[in-house]
């Protein structure tokens, strides 16, 4: 339980911090590393699918206020993408930035992919040149600044043992 | 052990469940409900840091802004002081060529023992303990600033002084500040500092003085002159009509006209309260 009320402090303080003083100082060209989905997948990698799912739900529902026409549509897509990488966890091997990369690749990936096609269904936006101008980048530098950060998760013992 | 595992992922799954069907109750609300509840909902979650973030970023919006202000009020005070240094040196080369006299002053108590107050006259009777030399005209103050002057000469102890108030005293006066000279007349209680132009600088606060100019017909009585620098009163309203070539300008009194019972007779026209530079001691020798 101690465990779980650290990682969950750690993981507000980081998504806190990521989205609101790091991320806008590291925009380059209009594209941010995103953090939320950052805390997302270190929240699965550490707590399973149930928690992932859960704070997915609720880091979806906190942004999903910032964008109120689409409401609902970020707690969906963050609680699917939480269980999805929750259900993973098991067959991932630790220890490799290749593997953690790819997963933080895959998942941002997947995320846009999901609300990009949302977003195409509720306001009519394209959603394929919005990818690979935007998603694609934004995968890419968020796995670059996310590896670090799963190794510094893992020294801290956020990561812990399987169960 | 399996049962265990098999009912974790069950709770899962109900959990994914519980969270998809809130999100897609969410989706399928009308886009105006939904906007609506998202913004209940951030008055709770998000409210209370954007308000935060908003009042820090007010206070160094509000830092910034005070220190242009701070920088604004030195560059006014240096540019108001510098009429004054103006005034100042004006002062010194009259000291020098001999047309001023600075310490030549001293105030004489006396005691108001009669008022006689009419529609055209306003004259306190004032009785002194000594006999003094006094003459017509003759500048006759309290603590707070000039009241009037010496108008009859009834004895070397008793003479009647006329206050400013009365309806036909018209007195030359200048402001400290700028040294634009005007006539003071009362009215209503006030005063009224005629024949300034508009376009003159003129703010509300500034002092008036005496300014040691005479009036017309003044030589012609062979009166004391009104030394220059007494305190009168000071600019409460200033204003400029469009179709007057003068600015209206209403002067609040120092002092009292009806509270108090010792005055003084002032001997001698220095001039008496011309600012003095810092580090000099010779200006104001001999102001009360």
């Amino acid at each position: 339980m101690s465990r779980f009320i650290r990682t969950t402090f750690i993981l507000a303080a980081l998504v806190f911090c990521g989205q609101v003083l790091v991320a806008p100082a590291i925009t380059i060209a209009g594209i941010a590393p995103d953090f939320t989905i950052l805390a997302v997948v270190i929240l699965a990698l550490a707590e399973g699918s149930l928690a992932a799912c859960l704070g997915g739900f609720v880091l979806g529902v906190v942004q999903g206020l910032s964008t109120p026409s689409l409401f609902g549509l970020h707690a969906l897509v963050k609680s699917l993408l939480g269980f999805g990488c929750g259900r993973i966890r098991s067959r991932l091997v630790y220890g490799m930035p290749v593997v953690e990369g790819g997963l933080v690749v895959v998942a941002v990936l997947a995320h846009e992919l999901l609300v990009l096609i949302g977003r195409g269904f509720m306001a009519g936006e394209d959603p394929v040149g919005a990818f690979f101008l935007r998603a694609i980048p934004g995968a890419v530098y968020t796995a670059l600044v996310g590896m670090p950060l799963i190794r510094l998760a893992d020294r801290l013992g956020v990561l812990g043992d399987e169960d | 052990m399996s049962r265990i595992a098999s009912e974790s992922r069950g709770l899962e799954w109900l959990v994914l469940l519980l969270c998809a069907a809130v999100s897609a109750t969410l989706l399928a609300l009308p886009e105006i409900d939904r906007v609506a509840l998202a913004d209940k909902l951030g008055e709770v979650l998000t409210g209370p840091y954007y308000r935060t973030r908003n009042f820090i970023a007010d206070v160094g919006t509000v830092r910034g802004e005070n220190a242009d202000l701070a920088a604004a009020v030195v560059a006014l005070e240096l540019e108001r002081d510098a009429p004054l240094r103006l005034r100042r040196e004006r002062d010194g080369l009259r000291e020098a060529l001999g047309l001023v006299e600075r310490a030549g002053g001293r105030l004489h108590p006396c005691e108001i023992v009669r008022r006689k107050s009419a529609p055209y006259a306003g004259l306190v009777q004032i009785h002194s303990s000594a006999p003094l030399d006094w003459r017509p005209y003759q500048a006759v103050m309290s603590v707070d600033g000039l009241i009037g002057r010496i108008r009859h000469v009834l004895g070397p102890r008793r003479a009647w002084a006329e206050l400013l108030t009365a309806p036909d005293v018209a007195l030359s006066c200048e402001l400290e500040r700028t040294g634009l000279q005007g006539i003071l007349r009362s009215r209503a209680g006030d005063f009224d500092l005629l024949m300034v132009g508009r376009d003159e600088d003129v703010a509300v606060g500034d002092r008036v003085i005496s300014s040691g100019v005479a009036e017309l017909g003044d030589d012609e009585r062979a009166g004391a002159p009104m030394p220059r620098g007494l305190p009168i009163g000071v600019v409460t309203v200033v204003s400029s009509p469009p179709e007057q070539l003068f600015k209206e300008i209403r002067v609040e009194p120092l002092a009292s006209f009806h509270r108090h019972d010792v005055v003084f007779v002032v001997f001698g026209d220095g001039d008496w309260f011309v600012p003095a530079a810092p580090g000099s001691d010779a200006a104001g020798e001999g102001a009360p």
